[in-house]
């Protein structure tokens, strides 16, 4: 989609949240923008640890004492027999929980970053039960019903732009956009 | 004056002019303030657009058609409602009037239903205790000292302590039966794609599913009738047209026929024996109707609780992306570029548990573990789904207690979060499979906290599931049980 088209006032109505995407035009492709480098650093990160488990296994915090083994390659399924399983929750530190809090855009405390890395070190260690069920083969399911039907593309009138520009903390109703502070520090 | 609390009765009564909508609207919300200031079962009370409502409904010559006329009715704070702040009990959404009606809203009021007011829960849905609301927990109406159950708690409580006949909640891993077993009233989830869930605030879209609480398995489904059906605005929404449900239930309480699958491999471990025995007193129950009951197996239920953590927290994390201070709700206003403004909304506006899971959900969906966790666990999930295939080509309804325990009291499980998680072991399984399940009261324990008795069907079968479920509450008295203290306030 072109600059000029997500900037018109009138858009056929659909059923995401594509609309309120439209009405920020501004505030959403900056957004985008500074989302989408900042996940593709993370991740050359991410990969570079991947297939080489060099860094030594922590201790757990969590109190769930995770099997011994060190961290598996990604591209690899778990091995099912005994010690081979391998822990992913023993690698869950405070800069881990720093790493993705920065991901998902969340400011921690410093309270809150001690608290989550022995917690979800816990949570990870009990979720790794799953890795034992033998699954070659089985496909995924990501929805329980059936497929998500497609409906008709008709045009419905969406809400006066107001309604949604009044409902945010800060905007600016004569120019019809949502405020935000600069983009750039 | 007195006007009466079922909502058959209700509907009945106005439709005769026996009493005034706006009678039975003003009463229940009496009811809620005489009776919510301990309980904190309300985050937000509609008055004046209930009473407007209410009006309109008297002054209406087709009211007579209107299966919900009159009826008032509380919805949990995840569904939006159109000028009524709907925060889903967070700080982020403080504030937030939504410019729309969530489609449940709309089919509610179109049936003469009036919605009094917005009940607590946890925070975006998060939690089995209620306890993670931004806004203090809510009690249980049996004992104070207790959690009502979550994360519909609030919704739970009202229809618990007679506020209101009928409340809605969303279950996404149990959040309308768990609640409902606590506190000793029916909480049914519908199949998944029965209930729109178009102006729900989005949780884990593959597994959150809108449906009743009702002091009875007859009022859940009268509301189902209304609530069911497809909705252009929610593609996942079944086009298969809903029977109506009520039409579905047999007041003679005969089960023959029926026939109840129990996987009584799950319960050898973490149940209560107060919970256990009034199960197998229920299924003694359910033989004496002409059920037969017979053992099944749901091989990979134990793993259904870590399946369900990483799978409902990956879709948080994707879900609760949109909450960042620009088009609802709370703003930090100390940030000086728009990137810190993001981060510091979020880190302020959700509170731990929401932060916690974002932060799981975050880890499990990132480059080098995607495979391990997510994909796991939705290939495990896909094995789940077939334990329940199989059984369900066996047995037409499985019975198993909704909860592993009774209410647990305030702040027992909230150090531990893998505990807390536990509470949801029979439920889950429910909602990884898209399946229809019900709790009804079986019990009450030593101390006379509400054990609940959960019923699960096939997809889309719905009717199944009320009609065996109607037919045990007809055989015993469990459901008309009352929390004591608040029987006696209401007398008064």
């Amino acid at each position: 989609m072109s600059a000029g088209a997500l900037a018109k006032a009138e858009l056929p109505y659909t059923l995401s949240r594509a609309p309120l995407r439209r009405r920020a035009p501004v505030a959403w492709l900056t957004r985008c923008r500074s989302f989408a480098a900042l996940v593709s650093r993370v991740r050359i990160t991410y990969c570079a640890w991947g297939p080489t488990p060099t860094r030594a296994p922590r201790r757990s915090l969590g109190g769930c004492a995770p099997p011994s083994g060190r961290r598996r390659s990604a591209s690899r399924e778990p091995r099912i027999n005994g010690d081979s399983i391998a822990s992913m929750s023993d690698i869950f530190s405070t800069s881990d929980v720093e790493r993705v809090a920065r991901l998902a855009r969340l400011e921690l405390t410093a309270e809150e970053k001690d608290l989550f890395a022995r917690q979800l070190a816990g949570i990870l260690a009990y979720a790794e039960q799953i890795q034992r069920v033998p699954t070659d083969g089985v496909e995924p399911t990501s929805h329980a019903g059936d497929a998500a039907a497609l409906r008709d593309d008709v045009v419905c009138p969406p809400l006066p732009r107001e309604a949604y520009l009044t409902a945010a903390p800060d905007a600016d109703l004569s120019a019809g956009l949502f405020k935000v502070p600069r983009v750039l520090g | 004056m007195d006007v009466p609390i079922d909502p058959h009765a209700i509907r009945e009564a106005v439709a005769r002019r026996e009493c005034s909508a706006v009678d039975v609207c003003r009463a229940a919300l009496d009811r809620i303030a005489a009776l919510d200031p301990p309980l904190n079962a309300f985050r937000a009370i509609a008055r004046e657009r209930a009473l407007e409502r209410a009006a309109e409904l008297d002054a209406r010559d087709d009211r007579e058609r209107l299966p919900l006329l009159g009826v008032p009715i509380a919805l949990k704070d995840n569904m939006c409602t159109r000028g009524v702040p709907t925060t889903a009990s967070s700080r982020i959404l403080e504030g937030y009037v939504p410019p729309y009606d969530a489609t449940v809203v709309k089919r509610l009021e179109s049936a003469g239903a009036v919605i009094v007011g917005k009940t607590n829960c946890d925070e975006f849905a998060m939690g089995s205790s209620t306890e993670n609301s931004a806004y203090g927990p809510t009690r249980n109406p049996w004992a104070l000292d207790r959690t009502p159950g979550g994360s519909s708690g609030g919704s739970a409580a009202a229809v618990a302590a007679g506020m209101v006949p009928l409340a809605l909640g969303s279950d996404t891993g149990g959040s309308i039966r768990q609640p409902a077993a606590l506190c000793g009233v029916v909480g049914f989830k519908p199949s998944y794609g029965r209930v729109s869930r178009y102006g729900l605030l989005a949780f884990a879209s593959s597994l959150d599913q809108i449906g009743p609480f009702a002091t009875s398995v007859r009022g859940a489904a009268l509301i189902m009738n209304t609530l069911a059906g497809h909705d252009s605005c929610d593609s996942t929404s079944s086009p298969a047209a809903a029977a109506d449900f009520t039409a579905a239930l047999d007041d003679a309480g005969d089960l023959s026929g029926i026939t109840i699958g129990v996987p009584r491999h799950l319960f050898r471990e973490g149940v209560d024996a107060d919970v256990l025995t009034a199960f197998d007193a229920a299924i003694d129950v359910t033989r004496g109707q002409g059920a037969e009951v017979v053992e099944v197996t749901l091989e990979h239920s134990p793993e259904a609780i870590p399946v369900y953590y990483v799978i409902a927290t990956a879709e948080a994390s994707a879900n609760l992306a949109r909450y960042d201070g620009v088009r609802y709700g709370y703003r930090a206003e100390d940030a000086a570029t728009l990137g810190d403004m993001y981060d510091r909304t979020r880190g302020r506006g959700f509170g731990r548990e929401v932060k916690r899971r974002i932060i799981l959900g975050t880890y499990v969906l990132s480059a080098g573990y995607y495979d391990a966790y997510y994909r796991k666990a939705q290939q495990v999930r896909t094995l789940i789904r077939r334990d329940y295939d199989r059984a369900f080509a066996n047995v037409d309804v499985i019975a198993m207690p909704t909860s592993p325990t009774a209410a647990f009291r305030l702040g027992e499980r909230t150090e531990d979060p893998v505990q807390m998680y536990l509470s949801d072991v029979f439920t889950v399984g429910a909602n990884l499979a898209g399946l229809p399940a019900i709790s009804v009261p079986c019990g009450l324990t030593g101390t006379r906290l509400p054990i609940g008795l959960q019923f699960t069907g096939r997809a889309m079968e719905d009717r199944t599931v009320l009609r065996v479920a109607h037919g045990y509450e007809r055989a015993t008295s469990w459901s008309s049980e009352r929390p004591p203290r608040l029987t006696s306030e209401l007398s008064r």
